[in-house]
């Protein structure tokens, strides 16, 4: 009987291996993003091929992503089907520069709005962290991190580089105020809707 | 008994045909000589008419004869491949690819595999599990011809162009049983107005019979 049972548990999982395969997400890894938006990735796992023109799903109608080299995602098939990639979302704290979501709407493309790092965006983390971090308050780096940053705030429009720049100089008022997002009780910091590398509260 | 592998004389010898898939023999054989074991390697006929080509994967002697187990083409389809990316690529080309990345060949007569794809991920696993991923696409079925080759392509259910004599059927016609001459019955073709799925024939010193079942 267990022979019988051993070789029945052996077929099913032969049969279903190939689409169980195909239906699970892989951690890959962004190797590079043309221009057209489509990515090439290499996944952590040799049961899975390195991929290219892979297209992003990013969870907003029309939102198109530039991420960075390096980033680090997840890897499907739509359907489990082997004609249809896509990266359906991305790993927590390891984006390693700024990301960019251009939101186009209305179907004739008549109405368009750009969020690069917008200073609304920006602003609105700065006033978090300074509610959410105690050092704040004090005189110091972390002080100092935050006016300029406020500062930044004050432009009409940042490039990614400012923005990856603030970012960063928020990941150092962060450090310098020996406090790290994940910590603070009662909230949760994680990655907005399809902005890989965008923390907000 | 007229049948034989590589000029050996068959005792007795079963084969099931699937209606997708390999081809598989369990024969003994009338020798104390190992069979040879390379690909492609076995010319089993059943009948003195057809031979069938595949390869040998495993055997042991007995009383004087040899047992040996036969599958279709040569014995690659289980093997374990690499995960492969293929971009703007007729399906047939990662077909041909993983077929021959096990010592298979794509029948020429080969059909359903021109389809464009823009982008096909084969995932490791053996080629039989490849060639399922690309059958989901295709539509059809595969198999492993009596020529070794293995056929992609939409059954076209034709009449066996033999005569056959019905020992015996089910009421519902789901199964027949056939006295053969020839082995001629493949899966994908009709016999009496049933469409035929999955063929096993049946050689022993007395009677030749086939087991017919309908889709």
């Amino acid at each position: 009987m267990s022979a019988l049972r051993d070789g029945l548990d052996a077929l099913i999982e032969r049969r279903t291996r190939p689409v169980a395969t195909y239906a699970a997400f892989w951690p890959a890894t962004v190797v590079a993003q043309a221009a057209d938006g489509l990515l090439e990735l290499q996944p952590d796992s040799d049961a899975v091929p390195g991929v290219t023109g892979v297209p992003i799903r990013v969870g907003i109608a029309g939102a198109k992503l530039e991420v960075p080299r390096g980033a680090r995602c997840l890897l499907g098939w739509e359907g489990a089907d082997p004609q249809r990639p896509y990266v359906a979302a991305w790993v927590d704290g390891t984006m390693p520069g700024a990301s960019r979501i251009a939101i186009a709407s209305g179907p004739a493309g008549n109405v368009a709005a750009e969020h690069v790092i917008t200073t609304e965006a920006v602003t609105n983390i700065v006033l978090q962290v300074v509610k959410l971090i105690p050092g704040m308050s004090t005189p110091g780096t972390a002080e100092t991190a935050v006016a300029t940053l406020l500062e930044a705030a004050s432009q009409t429009a940042l490039d990614p580089v400012t923005g990856s720049a603030i970012i960063a100089a928020l990941t150092h008022a962060f450090e310098a105020a020996s406090a790290k997002p994940p910590a603070v009780a009662g909230v949760q910091l994680q990655p907005g809707i399809g902005c890989a590398g965008l923390i907000v509260g | 008994m007229i049948g034989s592998v590589n000029g050996s004389a068959l005792v007795m010898a079963d084969m099931h045909m699937p209606a997708r898939g390999a081809w598989v023999a369990d024969v003994v054989v009338d020798t104390d000589v190992p069979l040879l074991p390379a690909p492609r390697g076995a010319l089993l006929t059943l009948d003195g008419v057809t031979t069938w080509v595949g390869t040998v994967v495993d055997q042991a002697s007995f009383s004087g004869l040899m047992r040996a187990r036969i599958v279709g083409g040569a014995g690659g389809l289980q093997t374990a491949l690499l995960a492969k990316y293929y971009r703007s690529v007729p399906l047939r080309i990662p077909v041909i690819d993983t077929l021959a990345a096990v010592g298979e060949s794509l029948a020429p007569q080969s059909a359903k595999l021109d389809r464009f794809v823009e982008r096909w991920a084969r995932v490791a696993g053996t080629a039989t599990e490849a060639l399922a991923a690309a059958l989901r696409v295709a539509g059809g079925t595969w198999r492993v011809m009596p020529d070794g080759g293995i056929w992609f392509g939409e059954d076209a259910w034709l009449p066996t162009p033999v005569d056959v004599d019905v020992v015996d059927r089910s009421a519902e016609r789901r199964w027949m049983t056939l006295a053969a001459e020839v082995a001629s019955v493949l899966p994908g073709t009709t016999v009496d107005g049933v469409r035929v799925s999955e063929v096993s024939y049946h050689l022993r010193p007395s009677r030749f019979r086939a087991e017919v079942w309908a889709v």
